[in-house]
């Protein structure tokens, strides 16, 4: 089993170092914009006050932390509404196409399969493999917000940063956990990242419409999106009622399907 | 003799298609069993479900007196599986395939035998090889933890002569060694030259199952003779000669019986091309199995 996890993450190491890469990159870049838009504090909140309530509530901004007065805000605003959850669904997707998808496109689950390994234990390795990456891609993503607000003389909260990561790692799990399972329907990896991609633009239309429109308000509960509240966690390190709930059934869900799946499936190549 | 593989009335069905449809036979220890049929005939479809990579609808598989998808893993520490079509990752070299299998299955004692045996170099890509050498990789790689069963999927197809032979000999020291082989091919000839018995299969259902010996005398040639002088027809209508068929300044014709007195009819005459050529499956499925299906 270890063999397959270390053979995994290797082959996945390039993709998990660009986007990690990315996400830091980005991080450097907007604490380093930080301390000069805090002296335009007060006439950028302005700005941003003006902004209409719909786009406000289509990135979960709450309107009165609109301050510029703390990193965190800024953060969960620029970097941790937007640009993080992409880069986290597209290592999701990624990581889930390979290990099942990929394997069936490009018939080299033949190899796997004519090994002496359970489906249940490959089903397990390729999972952890997957899982070490999201988990440090969004270890290394987050935590790095300390030594970049160090090196910009930024101080942050610790307790919002570590509330952010738990939720943010909970957020990429249960996408890892979606696209992991239509990872062991689909034999190609196209598909499957259609149907992944299929069901998030979904869920963040969900939550668009939901905040939007007061008579749609129940939608909402449907969107990964609704509980990644990273405002929330960075800001007051606290996450919305129900949130890890939904995330952990999310993961529990996907990985007992995902397991079924591949236990009663016919595992040729496409 | 113990059974090592034990196939009873196997069937595999997507959707409306029968691909297997109530197989049974069985491979005795130390046996080289040919399963012969042509392209579509089930073959790769019972092999898929011998390796447990696909599901029967119907039937029953033991190998060694276990169930084929129960004890899978147990029975995979016991066999080497190779493919006609041999798929690996594009970006390992040989190397790196061999030590992710040694990984999984332990240390192999003869896989620096075999890379010697096959002249193959294992610090190339897999996605960089030639089609013969990333057959060679499948085969190391199915042989390199000294398998008792070993199971082949059309092993030669697209391969070059040299190169068949070598994995024919290579078959036939396994099978010195008392290792049991389940090939698979559409190849009459093939299954001649490695096997002790076929099973013969057509339209998901085992036809016949043949010793290699009674097999050979169902062998037959395809003949296409040029004269340089006067011939008739009627000259070949003698014993096991079918399909006459008149060409330009020839004949063409099956022989389904001893080609040896067909030969020395053509001699009789002015020859000024010949070409003697095994028939293909289907024309022996016609031939001797069109009753049974």
């Amino acid at each position: 089993m270890l063999s397959i996890i270390l053979r995994s993450l290797k082959d996945k190491k390039m993709q998990l170092l660009i986007i990690t890469a990315s996400a830091i990159s980005f991080l450097e870049m907007y604490i380093a914009l930080f301390p000069a838009l805090q002296k335009q504090a007060a006439s950028m909140a302005k700005l941003l006050q003006n902004y209409p309530e719909g786009f406000l509530k289509t990135f979960n901004i709450d309107r009165s932390s609109l301050t510029f007065e703390k990193v965190g805000q800024y953060l969960a605003m620029e970097q941790f509404s937007f640009v993080w959850p992409i880069l986290a669904i597209v290592l999701a997707i990624g990581f889930a196409n390979y290990a099942f998808a990929a394997e069936k496109e490009q018939g080299t689950i033949e190899l796997l399969l004519s090994q002496p390994i359970s489906r249940a234990k490959l089903f397990i390795s390729r999972y952890l493999s997957g899982l070490i990456g999201v988990v440090a891609f969004s270890a290394i993503s987050i935590l790095a917000i300390f030594p970049l607000a160090a090196l910009h003389k930024v101080s942050v909260q610790p307790r919002g940063v570590f509330v952010l990561l738990g939720l943010s790692l909970l957020f990429a799990w249960a996408i890892y956990g979606i696209a992991f399972w239509v990872s062991v329907i689909f034999s190609e990896k196209s598909r499957a990242s259609f149907m992944v991609g299929g069901v998030l633009i979904l869920m963040y239309v969900l939550n668009i419409l939901g905040n939007l429109k007061d008579s749609l308000h129940a939608i909402k509960y449907f969107s990964f999106f609704y509980y990644y509240n990273p405002n929330l966690a960075i800001d007051k390190g606290q996450v919305l009622n129900g949130s890890i709930l939904v995330f952990v059934a999310a993961i529990i869900i996907t990985f007992c399907l995902g397991l079924f799946w591949l236990n009663r499936q016919d595992l040729t190549t496409s | 003799m113990s059974v090592v593989i034990r196939i009873d009335n196997l069937k595999k069905h997507f959707g409306s298609t029968k691909a297997v449809d109530g197989v049974t036979f069985e491979v005795k220890k130390g046996e080289s069993f040919g399963f012969l049929g042509p392209n579509g005939a089930g073959k790769t479809t019972t092999i898929r479900c011998l390796m447990d990579f696909i599901r029967p609808s119907a039937g029953k598989i033991t190998m060694f007196g276990l169930d084929a998808r129960k004890d899978s893993v147990k029975l995979k520490h016991k066999i080497g599986y190779l493919s006609g079509n041999v798929k690996l990752y594009h970006k390992w070299t040989g190397s790196e395939h061999i030590k992710f299998v040694q990984d999984i299955r332990g240390k192999s004692k003869n896989v620096d035998e075999l890379i010697q045996k096959l002249n193959f170099d294992p610090s190339i890509k897999f996605g960089s090889l030639s089609s013969g050498n990333k057959q060679k990789l499948g085969l190391i790689l199915a042989l390199m933890n000294s398998p008792e069963l070993l199971i082949m999927d059309e092993p030669t197809v697209g391969l070059d002569p040299l190169l068949q032979n070598t994995i024919y000999q290579i078959i036939n020291e396994l099978k010195t060694k008392g290792t049991t082989v389940l090939v698979s091919s559409h190849n009459l000839p093939e299954v001649e030259k490695i096997c002790d018995r076929a099973g013969i299969i057509k339209q998901g259902k085992m036809v016949a199952v043949e010793n290699i010996n009674e097999l050979g005398q169902k062998r037959l040639h395809k003949i296409e003779v040029r004269f340089g002088g006067r011939y008739s027809k009627d000259d070949f209508k003698i014993s096991g000669v079918e399909n006459i068929q008149e060409v330009k300044d020839g004949l063409i014709f099956t022989v389904g019986a001893d080609i040896d007195e067909v030969i020395k009819q053509i001699a009789k005459h002015k020859i000024t091309d010949i070409e003697v050529t095994h028939a293909n499956l289907e024309d022996v499925f016609l031939r001797f199995y069109e009753k049974e299906l």
